[in-house]
């Protein structure tokens, strides 16, 4: 291996030194890019976030046994991994209301769809969801409740754009309208209240 | 030796590299965590419309870019010594952060979140999350500005049921706000 002394590397046209090399091993470099740096420093793993807050309602009539997939881009988060072997963490907050006195259901999806590794497995009928509460509203609810948190470190598996949304469900063997940012009541006042609701994709360096 | 260049393969080794930008390599997107863990209890006569924010849970980021993020995430834990409707708006600086609360729909009060209290024993989690955007390299203060939904006044309590038999069914729980810096 040849040894160029030298403390100074200056491009041909540049009016400065690019380069400076010291004595002790430190370069100072301007602008570096390489493809990979190989260091005893920890880089951070969190390499891209993207969020979607829904701060206007919405409602939907839902029929006995069925989901509500909440697929509207106010409130999907929308992310293209860098690397299949990445993880993605998702996490978000909901604001639930509905018309009568319920058990409510959440579950995270991808792409619409059931994310079946983020609620729960498989067991005859029941219903696979992330969680669920029992929702006891006075006779007119002002408040949007529950308030659903859903988190979960999913692996990207390929590099293709997705996105992760809320699915919302009832347990009630009639059609219930489910109120989002919103309770039942209409009134106008002060204490009716409008609420937002929010889900967070990160991509983590595997 | 200080610093090699090995011509073959391109690696460039040397103990330190410093300068002002890094391209084509992902280094991450967090810069900074905070957090502020509150686990004793508060309370306060809150009612009328008005906003308890002197609880005591707020958490301060210095951002190094205005045009970096900030996800602000938390949970507050409550009671109230009435059964009636709660809700936060998350403050920035004092005032609440309009993005992270629902529309403007006539006069409903505009929150991030809010849950039912239905039970003086046990405590109500609110959950909330917001990617705000720094607008500046100021410190900044995030708080939850708490409500309850009666134009009376009623005490709430951060952390504690209003119930206060000291038994083991009695609870005493913690809340928290962390804020993440993450780079544009």
């Amino acid at each position: 291996m040849a040894t160029l002394n030298t403390t100074n590397i200056k491009h041909a046209s540049s009016s400065s030194n690019n380069i400076v090399l010291a004595s002790n091993g430190s370069v100072t470099i301007p602008t570096l890019t390489a493809t990979s740096l190989t260091t005893n420093t920890n880089f951070g793993k969190i390499l891209q976030v993207v969020s979607a807050t829904k701060t206007d309602t919405a409602s939907n009539s839902t029929a006995s046994s069925s989901w509500w997939s909440y697929t509207d881009s106010s409130l999907k988060a929308t992310i293209t991994p860098t690397s299949a072997s990445n993880k993605i963490l998702i996490t978000g907050v909901i604001s639930i209301g509905v018309d009568s006195q319920q058990y409510m259901m959440v579950r995270l999806e991808k792409n619409g769809s059931r994310l079946n590794a983020a609620n729960g497995d498989q067991d005859g009928n029941k219903s696979r969801i992330f969680s669920g509460v029992w929702y006891s509203p006075e006779s007119t609810p002002n408040t949007p409740y529950p308030n659903f948190i859903v988190q979960y470190l999913d692996t990207a598996g390929d590099t293709n754009s997705r996105y992760y949304n809320f699915g919302i469900a009832h347990t009630s063997g009639l059609s219930r309208t489910i109120y989002l940012n919103r309770g039942v009541s209409a009134t106008n006042a002060f204490a009716t209240m409008t609420c937002a609701s929010t889900i967070t994709a990160m991509e983590v360096a595997a | 030796m200080p610093v090699t260049i090995n011509g073959t393969s391109g690696l460039v080794t040397a103990t330190t590299f410093s300068g002002s930008s890094l391209s084509g390599i992902d280094t991450g997107k967090i810069l900074q965590v905070v957090q502020a863990v509150k686990t004793d209890t508060a309370s306060a006569s809150v009612g009328g419309n008005t906003d308890w924010v002197s609880h005591g849970l707020s958490v301060s980021i210095t951002p190094s870019s205005s045009s970096n993020k900030i996800f602000i995430t938390g949970q507050v834990s409550v009671n109230a010594d009435l059964n009636e409707g709660f809700s936060l708006a998350i403050q920035k600086n004092g005032s609440a952060l309009t993005g992270a609360t629902g529309d403007a729909a006539g006069n409903r009060k505009r929150q991030t979140a809010s849950t039912e209290v239905d039970y003086n024993f046990t405590t109500a989690t609110i959950p909330f999350q917001y990617l705000d955007t720094a607008g500046g390299t100021s410190a900044i203060t995030y708080r939850p500005a708490l409500n309850i939904s009666n134009t009376d006044a009623y005490t709430i309590y951060l952390n504690r049921t209003a119930n206060t038999s000291d038994s083991y069914s009695i609870v005493r729980t913690i809340s928290t706000i962390s804020a993440m810096e993450i780079a544009a």
